[in-house]
C-alpha cells in the first residue's frame, strides 16, 4: 500500500480493487502538453523580465519622465506593473496545469463484480 | 539597550519555542522531521515559504538597498518576488510529485548516480553556507545596535552571532520541520505586519510617495562612504582629490567639526557623503533613475540571478515536497507569488520613506540608537528600518520591527539548518555510510548534522570581513544573499530544469552541467571578494572585475554544458527514465494516496 498508510484490513481488498493509474503513454502526452505550456509562460516571463533593463537603456524618457509627482514609467514598472505581471501569469499558468492534469489523465480501475464503496463512480475511465 | 524592544525580540522567541514544544512529538519519524509528513495546506505552506525565503536580506536588506540607491535598490525585491515564477513553472509541481527529501535525492534518482548526489550535496553545502553569512552577519549587527552590550566576554556583535545559532539550533532539533513550518509561518506574519506599521507610521507622519520621490530625484543621488584618508586626499587622474567632491556636497560646519581634525592620520577611518556616479550614462546618480549600482550588464545579471536561483534554493525547494499534492504545490506558489509581492512593495516603500523622513527624524529620535548619521543620512543603510520604527513610532515599534528581524533571520536559518541537515543525514550517512540505519539513528545524525551546520555557520558569522564589506557596498546584506542565488542560479537550476524536462539529460551532462555552472560562478566570485578584502594576488590584478554577479556569465555556460555533454553522450540516457517521468510527471501516485485518504476518513466515520 502506498507510503504504508493502513487503513484497516476490512477496507484493503476493496481499496486494492479501486487503483489510480497512469501509462507511460499518457504521461507522455501530459509532460509535453505541460512542458509546452510551461515554457510558452517562461519565454513571456524572461521577455518581460530581460525587457525591462533594455527599455531603460535604449529608452531615456521611460527613467527620466516623471509621470506623477516623482514616479517615472521605470518606477512604475518595477513597484507595481512588474509583481502584477507575475502575479497575473502564475495565477494564469496554474489554472491551465491544474486542469491539463486533471483533462490529460485520471483513469482508475475497479472490478466490476464489486460494489463501488462509499459513493465512489464503479466504473474506469476518465 | 534598548529595554522594551528587548522584551519584544524575547517573546517571540518564547512563541516560536512553545510551537516547537508544542509539535515535539510528531517528529519521531523522518518523513516528520523533514517534511512535516507532507500535509501541509497551501496557504499554511505559502507562509512557510515566505518566512524561510523573507531573511535580513528582504527584511532589512531590500528597505536599505532602497534607501541607499532609490530604482537599482528596488530591483532586488522585485528579482526576490519574480524568482517563484520560474520555480512554478518548472519544478514545483514535478518535485513534489517525485517525492522524495532533498534536491540531491533527485539528482541521484534522475541519474542513477552516487556521483550526482554528492555534487549536489557539495553544491546545496555551499548554497547555504552562502545563505547564511549574511544571516549571521545581520544577526550580529542588529544585536549591536539593539543591545550594544556583549556577553560571556564577547564582543555585542559576537554575541548576537552566537546566540542567533544555538537559538536557531534548538528550535530545529526540537520541531524538525513540523515546527519549522508554523514557526516560519509565524514569524512571516510578525515580519509582514512590522514593515506594514512602519510604513503605516510614515504616512501618518506625512510621508508622500510620489512627493518624497520627486523631492529626492531633485539633485544627485548623494550617500555617506567609509574612506581611508590617505585616499581621500589623493588626487585622481582630473588631478581632484576625492575629499574636494565630498567637501562640494557637505556642509562647511561639518566638514570642519567632524572631518578635518581626523585628516591629518593618513590611516585613519572617516565617513563623507560623496556625490555618486551613473553607471548608466554620463553624469551625476539620480535616486529615482536606474544607474547607481549597475550597468545594463549588471543589472540583467542581477534580474537573472534573482529569478533563476530561487528555484534551486535547498531550503525553499525542500518547503514544496511538504505539499499535499502537485496541484497544491502549484497554487501554494501562487500564493507566494502575492505574499512576496505585497512584502517588497511595503520594504520599497519604506526605504523610500526613511530616505525622505530621516534628516527631520534623526532630531526626534529620545534615546537614539546607536547610529552613524553623517548630514542626515544612515552610514550604514541596512539599520534604516530599525533606525526609522524608533524615531516615528518609539520604542514599542522599533521593539516589534526587531523582533520582525531576527524572525527573518530565525526563519531562514532554521529553514538553511534544516535543508543542510538533511542533506548531510539523508544523502550522505543514510546513502552511503549505513543504509541499513534503523529510523531512531537516522534522526539522530539528522539532528548531529544540524548541530554541526549551526557551528559552521556561527564561525562564518563570526570570520566575515565585514568592515571591508561595509565599505565597498552601501547595502551589504541584500548583496550576500544574491551570491548564495548566483551559485544556486549556476550550479543547480540549469540543470534541474533541464532535467526535469528532457528525457535527454545524461549523467555526464549533468555533472560537466553541475561543475561548469557552479566552479565558474565561485571563481568569479573568488575575484570579486578577493578584490573587496583587498587579499587579491598582484599576479592576477591585470584581470578585469567581471560583472557583479556571474550569472549572466555562468548559467549559460552551465545550460549549454548540460546539453552539448549530453547530446554527445547521448548513448547514454538512462535506461530508467520512462519510469522517472511516470512519478515526475504522472499523477496516479498522489490521486491513490487521495483515495486512500477519503476511504479512510469514511471509515473512521463508520466505526
Amino acid at each position: 500500500m502506498p507510503d504504508g498508510r493502513l487503513p484497516g484490513d476490512a477496507l484493503d481488498s476493496l481499496l486494492w480493487n479501486y487503483a489510480e493509474f497512469d501509462t507511460p503513454e499518457e504521461v507522455d502526452a501530459l509532460f509535453r502538453a505541460q512542458r509546452r505550456l510551461s515554457v510558452s509562460h517562461a519565454l513571456l516571463f524572461f521577455a518581460g523580465t530581460l525587457l525591462l533593463p533594455v527599455v531603460q537603456t535604449v529608452w531615456p524618457a521611460w527613467t527620466t519622465s516623471p509621470l506623477w509627482g516623482g514616479l517615472t514609467p521605470a518606477f512604475i514598472a518595477a513597484t507595481v506593473l512588474y509583481p502584477l505581471f507575475c502575479l497575473v501569469l502564475a495565477a494564469s499558468y496554474t489554472m491551465r496545469a491544474n486542469r491539463l492534469d486533471e483533462d490529460l489523465l485520471g483513469r482508475t480501475l475497479w472490478r466490476e463484480d464489486l460494489e463501488a464503496p462509499w459513493g465512489l463512480p464503479q466504473s474506469g475511465g476518465r | 539597550m534598548q529595554t522594551v524592544a528587548l522584551g519584544t525580540t524575547l517573546l517571540v522567541l518564547a512563541s516560536a519555542l512553545l510551537v516547537s514544544w508544542l509539535v515535539r512529538r510528531r517528529t519521531s519519524t523522518k518523513v516528520e522531521f523533514y517534511l512535516a509528513g507532507r500535509t501541509v495546506s497551501a496557504f499554511l505552506n505559502a507562509s512557510a515559504v515566505c518566512g524561510d525565503y523573507f531573511s535580513a536580506a528582504s527584511f532589512l536588506g531590500v528597505a536599505g538597498a532602497v534607501y541607499a540607491s532609490g530604482l537599482d535598490g528596488v530591483w532586488f525585491g522585485v528579482g526576490f518576488a519574480g524568482g517563484f515564477v520560474p520555480l512554478l513553472l518548472f519544478t514545483a509541481s514535478p518535485l513534489r510529485r517525485f517525492g522524495e527529501y532533498t534536491l540531491p535525492d533527485y539528482f541521484a534518482a534522475r541519474f542513477e548516480s552516487g556521483g550526482a548526489r554528492l555534487v549536489a550535496v557539495a553544491l546545496v553545502q555551499l548554497i547555504v553556507l552562502f545563505y547564511l553569512a549574511p544571516q549571521m552577519v545581520g544577526a550580529g549587527t542588529v544585536w549591536e545596535l539593539l543591545v550594544g552590550q556583549g556577553m560571556f566576554g564577547l564582543s555585542p556583535y559576537a554575541t548576537g552571532v552566537v546566540l542567533t545559532a544555538v537559538a536557531m539550533t534548538v528550535f530545529s532539533i526540537l520541531g524538525g520541520m513540523r515546527g519549522m513550518t508554523w514557526n516560519q509561518a509565524l514569524q512571516f506574519w510578525i515580519m509582514t505586519s512590522a514593515m506594514a506599521l512602519v510604513v503605516a507610521f510614515a504616512f501618518a507622519a506625512g510621508f508622500s510617495y510620489t512627493r518624497a520621490l520627486r523631492d529626492l530625484s531633485a539633485g544627485p543621488l548623494v550617500n555617506p562612504e567609509r574612506w581611508r584618508v590617505a585616499d581621500l586626499l589623493r588626487p585622481d587622474a582630473s588631478g581632484q582629490a576625492p575629499a574636494d567632491r565630498a567637501r562640494s556636497v557637505m556642509s562647511e560646519s561639518y566638514w570642519k567639526q567632524h572631518v578635518e581634525p581626523r585628516l591629518t592620520d593618513p590611516r585613519a577611518e572617516v565617513v563623507v557623503l560623496m556625490p555618486q556616479r551613473s553607471k548608466l550614462r554620463p553624469g551625476p546618480a539620480v535616486y529615482n533613475q536606474p544607474g547607481h549600482l549597475y550597468s545594463p550588464t549588471d543589472h540583467a545579471s542581477l534580474l537573472l540571478t534573482l529569478v533563476l536561483g530561487t528555484a534551486g534554493l535547498p531550503h525553499v525547494v525542500m518547503r514544496f515536497y511538504t505539499n499535499p499534492t502537485g496541484p497544491l504545490a502549484r497554487r501554494s506558489t501562487v500564493y507566494v507569488v502575492l505574499l512576496t509581492s505585497v512584502f517588497y512593495w511595503l520594504a520599497t516603500t519604506a526605504g523610500i520613506a526613511g530616505r525622505a523622513l530621516t534628516p527631520t527624524a534623526a532630531e526626534r529620535a529620545r534615546a537614539p540608537l546607536p547610529v552613524q548619521v553623517v548630514e542626515g543620512l544612515l552610514a550604514h543603510p541596512d539599520q534604516i528600518l530599525p533606525f526609522l520604527a524608533q524615531t516615528l513610532g518609539g520604542d514599542l515599534l522599533l521593539g516589534y520591527v526587531v523582533a520582525g528581524a531576527f524572525a527573518a533571520m530565525f526563519s531562514t536559518i532554521g529553514g538553511l539548518l534544516l535543508a543542510s541537515a538533511a542533506s548531510w543525514g539523508h544523502d550522505v550517512f543514510e546513502q552511503f555510510l549505513r543504509p541499513d540505519a534503523p529510523e531512531r539513528v537516522r534522526v539522530l545524525v539528522a539532528k548531529l548534522a544540524l548541530v554541526l551546520m549551526a557551528a559552521v555557520a556561527m564561525v562564518v558569522g563570526l570570520a566575515f570581513p565585514r568592515v571591508a564589506f561595509f565599505r565597498a557596498f552601501p547595502a551589504v546584506i541584500a548583496l550576500m544573499v544574491s551570491w548564495a542565488f548566483a551559485v544556486s542560479a549556476s550550479g543547480l537550476v540549469p540543470v534541474l530544469l533541464i532535467s526535469l524536462w528532457w528525457k535527454g539529460a545524461t549523467l555526464r551532462g549533468a555533472l560537466a552541467g553541475m561543475l561548469v555552472g557552479g566552479g565558474t560562478c565561485l571563481v568569479l566570485l573568488a575575484n570579486s571578494f578577493l578584490r573587496v578584502v583587498e587579499a587579491y594576488p598582484s599576479w592576477l590584478t591585470g584581470l578585469p572585475a567581471g560583472p557583479a554577479l556571474p550569472t549572466l556569465v555562468s548559467a549559460p555556460l552551465a545550460f549549454l554544458s548540460v546539453l552539448v555533454v549530453s547530446w554527445l553522450d547521448r548513448r547514454n540516457v538512462p535506461p530508467h527514465v520512462d519510469e522517472v517521468w511516470l512519478r515526475l510527471h504522472g499523477t496516479a501516485r498522489e490521486r491513490q494516496e487521495r483515495l486512500l485518504e477519503r476511504v479512510v476518513a469514511r471509515a473512521r466515520v463508520a466505526s
